[in-house]
């Protein structure tokens, strides 16, 4: 049983028009302890997803459509509800977003709302709880926790503010932490600090990571295997090194190609063209076609599917890709020979 | 916090300041002065003209000025022609009248109306959030005299007989006739009675526009990534709204309140006016009428310095409530 | 087809098309003002000889008879040439706060009965059955069952303890109230912005004087300070809308002063600035009409506010004198027979709410359609 099973996950957004197709079809597997990155551009689905996991679609702003599954330990979120639901949340499985500013209540002190997390999950008396709280604080690397525990979100810098964010999620010892973007909105140096604190605390205890975001960079260096997302599905799949060394999806490449890093800066810098279309509005055939550099005529006619991309033929049998196992992608230039069936 | 409080305190004394003097000098724009309500048929000029110098209306306009500010300070409101008593005494029997009134139709009001607004944010969109949208615009909308003419319409006495309701309340003064002459426990509860009316019709009207404000910024509250976080951390939704939605919903409502107590007094004047309840708004109005100015002028610097402390009181109370200010300030 | 209908019956195009609302308020209006020319034909006629109010009613009617027919037509050609109604593809902010404002039902509910207010405040010669002053009683040799008589076919609200009509008197009540308010409300505007602009714009010595002048006037209630200025002064109708403006302006003039502050800061400002534009330019041709917005919501809102404290006023016996009908009078006159004759003081009120509710579903309307947080967010 695997810790995190997603299966056909459909949102939508109902619009006053047709429905966005936000998530259209995502099959997701993550074991016990492993790290996953979500990569796409925004407008990919990939935060409606992560809501998705834990039922917190704002009310009109999506909803899941029957036939999809989502299983934490075996056990169906979709649907799911009332008391257990609140367990899970901040109990089993803990998030946290992209912009600590906003996410942290600016009435309460950042002890405050930690201490509240602590006291819902787990089974302390009060002191034992403040101790735990400024535990968790050291944790993940606030100096002083006693001092900083009485301060409020607008008192801290970013990243000291995800640190709090990250010390909340931590305090229902979850065996799933879902992190949205959690370093987009800080600092460059700030950033590489949350990232090196996250594969540190998710080694330590264990836990599952499921990391989203937009930089491939970022994924890289924290996940052990990496999803592509484009038009709310899944384009690529596969182990992050594989992925890095030989991306096949042209989508993939294209993100590889608009990247910068230290040591390829000699390089020129390779944008993918346009952006996104919007989720009402998706084009016919690949989704990926009207930017694709090497798009065919086949690619505006009809979808492809997500195919395993090392052996280049059979059946796929595990969507997603197995843990550690090989390739998926989703692209004609692979099954070109297949005809389309 | 403290240094914030006491700025804001210490802004407040000029204008109230202000106040004083704006009131002296409108007043002394009126054509006609207060000697004139001692004109008598077959009064020869040259008594007028005594009475006038005797009370210091023949001196310039900044002397009089500098002469009342200085009585002012020190407590004297001048005396009462028509009362026969000191202005001040006249006014501290009115007051705690008003005061009664307003703070309970205060508390009422924002209670109701923080209740009523928080359910519509929750329920937007709902048919009970249209209803209710429809309810506090009814009411926000409505005199507060004529509300109060209806409210009696319905729970007089002879409203009572006439629709055999099982109660009624009172619906002038502030205790019945020879409540005297009753037991401590039974003159209480008369002068409850006395408050019913007056109270929820003051409440009513003030509930609409609370409610209304509270919508807003619990629809805006609610919407935000923190209470995403507080649903996420596995908080039950009640205590979502409750703790995390109101706490910062109610923090522009305390702005409400400064807001509000204009508009409260305001209200008060015509209230007690139609229930003859013997506070300020009464007193001003009568003495309005009687051209009784002493009473006009002190009565109206207190509406002003009600209102400046009220401001004050939800500076402060700002302050309290939201941290940001608290710590940037102190 | 459509272009025929027109022709015969104002509002059936546009009913034909689907635009119930517009359509159905178009051919109510037009039906109603032609039935009442000819059930009060003598009336309409005896105005030609009348004084101005009658010329004013006149005017009114005939005006709004052919506007409404006219605008039918041609917008009913039009659509048929363009396939699209009127007024689309207007540009500018304000284009676009008008198209959201017509989607709002509630806010366009409170426009009509704001100009059937109006319409029937100007048309009150013909509309009202009695004249305001009529005293039955006395024409009917001195019959006193028409005092205080219940609502009935002849006096559909009844009368009150003079024999007057209390239908009349609200009709004809409707001009001190509805006028007032408009007129205060304009007056007060037109100060608040214009001080609160400057006081803005200049800032130092000038923003301080104004805004601590701002500052006592709001000290006070406003109802207070009203009561204060009407009972120094003589009551005419002057003195009242002065003193309703004089109340009202440091509102909008802090509104407005705020709106300048945020917008001086924007790009565009300091384009125009670096363009050496003059300062009186960059204000009233730059800046203002940014700010013009959340303008025109305080007025609508404080049309109803002004109408609301201007009968509070009158019911205390302070504002327009007695003689003159006017709403908030007129509920004074029936409290003291509350519980006689319920209707003398209930309908003048209903009027009061009826219009101020107007008003509030007018400004509710246009504040979401011009939302000016709306704007904040895409500033960010």
């Amino acid at each position: 049983m695997s810790l995190l099973e997603i299966q056909k996950l459909r949102t939508h957004i109902r619009t006053a028009g047709d429905d966005a197709r936000a998530v259209d079809g995502v099959d997701l597997l993550l074991e016990e302890g492993e790290s996953v990155g979500l990569v796409g551009e925004s407008g990919s689905g990939k935060t409606l997803l992560a809501l998705s996991i834990l039922g917190l679609l704002p009310e009109g702003g999506g909803a899941i459509l029957p036939g999809s599954s989502i299983r934490f330990r075996g056990e169906e979120l979709v649907g799911m509800g009332g008391k257990r639901l609140r367990e899970i949340r901040g109990g089993e499985v803990a998030m946290i977003f992209q912009e600590p500013m906003t996410s942290l209540n600016p009435v309460f002190s950042v002890g405050n709302q930690i201490l509240e997390a602590v006291e819902l999950h787990r089974p302390l008396n009060r002191d034992a709880a403040k101790e735990e709280m400024l535990r968790l604080l050291g944790e993940v690397g606030i100096p002083d926790p006693e001092a900083r525990a009485g301060d409020y979100p607008h008192q801290l810098s970013g990243g000291m503010r995800q640190r709090a964010m990250i010390a909340m999620a931590l305090a229902g010892e979850p065996s799933l932490l879902l992190a949205d973007e959690p370093t987009t909105a800080l600092d460059v140096t700030v950033e590489a600090q949350i990232l090196q604190l996250l594969k540190r605390v998710q080694a330590r205890m264990g836990m599952g990571l499921l990391l989203i975001s937009h930089d491939l960079n970022v994924v890289s260096r924290v996940c052990d295997r990496i999803l592509i997302l484009y038009g709310g599905k899944v384009v690529e799949a596969g182990p992050t090194q594989k992925i890095l060394d030989a991306p096949i999806h042209p989508y993939t490449r294209g993100l590889m190609g608009s990247r910068l890093s230290f040591d390829d800066r000699r390089r020129t810098l390779r944008p993918i063209p346009g952006e996104v279309p919007e989720a009402t509005d998706w084009p016919r055939g690949c989704r990926f076609h009207p930017r694709c550099p090497e798009v065919m005529d086949r690619c505006r006619r009809e979808e492809p599917r997500l195919l395993p991309g090392t052996e280049r033929k059979g059946a796929v049998e595990v969507q997603g890709g197995a843990p550690g196992g090989g390739r998926d992608v989703r692209c004609w230039l692979l099954a070109g020979e297949e005809g389309g069936a | 916090m403290l240094s914030f409080s006491l700025r804001r305190t210490l802004l407040a004394i000029p204008l109230l300041l202000g106040v004083a003097t704006l009131v002296f000098f409108v007043l002394s724009l009126a054509p006609g002065d207060a000697a004139s309500i001692y004109l008598r048929p077959g009064m020869t000029p040259e008594t007028l003209e005594h009475i006038r110098r005797s009370m210091g209306l023949d001196d310039p306009l900044l002397i009089r000025y500098g002469r009342w500010l200085l009585a002012f300070l020190q407590g004297d409101f001048g005396y009462s022609h028509f009362y026969q008593m000191p202005v001040r005494d006249r006014i501290l029997a009115a007051l705690p009248n008003t005061l009664i009134l307003a703070s309970g139709a205060l508390f009422f009001a924002f209670l109701i109306g923080i209740l009523v607004g928080v359910l519509q944010a929750v329920k937007e969109g709902s048919f009970l959030d249209s209803v209710l949208s429809g309810v506090t615009l009814f009411f926000y909308s409505m005199p507060s005299f004529w509300l109060a003419l209806m409210l009696i319409l319905f729970f007089s006495l002879s409203a009572m007989k006439l629709w055999n309701w099982p109660f009624s309340f009172p619906v002038s003064g502030i205790q019945s006739p020879g409540a005297d002459l009753l037991a401590p426990w039974d003159q209480f509860r008369d002068r409850i009675h006395h408050l019913v009316l007056p109270t929820l019709t003051l409440t009513l009207i003030l509930a609409g526009g609370v409610a209304r404000y509270v919508r807003t910024s619990m629809l805006d509250v609610i919407r935000q990534d923190y209470i995403r976080t507080a649903r996420a951390k596995g908080l039950p939704e009640t205590r979502v709204i409750m703790k995390h939605g109101l706490r910062n919903g109610l923090i522009p409502v305390v702005t409400l309140f400064g807001v509000y107590f204009p508009f409260l007094l305001s209200g008060t004047v015509l209230i007690e006016y139609v229930f003859a309840w013997p506070g300020m708004g009464q007193l001003m109005v009568e003495s309005i009428l009687r051209k009784d100015l002493p009473v006009v002028l002190a009565g109206t610097f207190l509406f002003g310095g009600m209102v400046v402390l009220g401001n004050l009181l939800a500076d402060l109370l700002y302050g309290v409530v939201d941290p940001r200010i608290r710590q940037s300030d102190g | 087809m459509g272009r025929r209908a027109g022709f015969l019956l104002p509002g059936l195009p546009q009913l034909l098309r689907g635009r119930v609302l517009g359509g159905g308020f178009a051919l109510f209006l037009w039906l109603g003002l032609l039935t009442l020319a000819v059930t009060r034909f003598d009336r309409v006629r005896g105005a030609l000889l009348g004084d101005l109010d009658d010329w004013i009613a006149l005017l009114t009617l005939a005006m709004v008879l052919g506007g409404v027919w006219l605008w039918s037509f041609r917008a009913g050609r039009r659509s048929m040439v363009t396939g699209r109604g009127s007024g689309e593809g207007s540009p500018g902010a304000l284009g676009q706060g008008w198209r959201a404002f017509r989607r709002n039902r509630m806010a366009l509910l409170g426009l009509g009965t704001i100009c059937l207010f109006y319409l029937a405040m100007l048309l009150t010669p013909f509309l009202a059955p009695f004249e305001p002053e009529f005293r039955e009683a006395y024409e009917v040799g001195g019959d006193m069952t028409r005092r205080l008589a219940a609502p009935s076919s002849v006096h559909l609200m009844g009368t009150d303890e003079f024999s007057q009509d209390i239908l009349s008197r609200i009709l004809y009540g409707s001009r001190i109230s509805l006028t007032i308010g408009l007129l205060a409300v304009g007056i007060s505007v037109t100060l608040g912005t214009f001080l609160g602009a400057i006081a803005g714009y200049w800032g130092g010595l000038v923003d301080t004087a104004i805004m601590r002048l701002v500052d006592m006037v709001m000290a006070f209630p406003r109802l207070v300070l009203l009561i204060v200025i009407v009972a120094l002064f003589p009551t005419t109708i002057f003195i009242v809308i002065v003193a309703l403006a004089f109340t009202q302006w440091p509102s909008t003039a802090r509104m407005v002063r705020g709106e300048i502050l945020a917008l001086k800061e924007r790009e565009f400002c300091e384009a125009a600035r670096a363009l050496g534009f003059s300062r009186g330019r960059i204000l009233f041709r730059h800046l203002l009409p940014n700010a013009l917005g959340p303008l025109i919501v305080v007025a609508t809102l404080g049309i109803g506010n002004t109408i609301v404290l201007e009968a509070g006023l009158s019911f205390l016996g302070l504002g327009v004198q007695a003689g003159t009908p006017s709403w908030g009078s007129m509920v004074s006159d029936g409290r003291d027979y509350l519980m006689d004759a319920w209707w003398v003081a209930t309908f003048p009120g209903f009027a009061i709410v009826l219009a101020v509710l107007a008003f509030n579903l007018v400004g509710d309307g246009l504040r979401d359609a011009l939302d000016p947080r709306q704007s904040e967010g895409a500033r960010r």
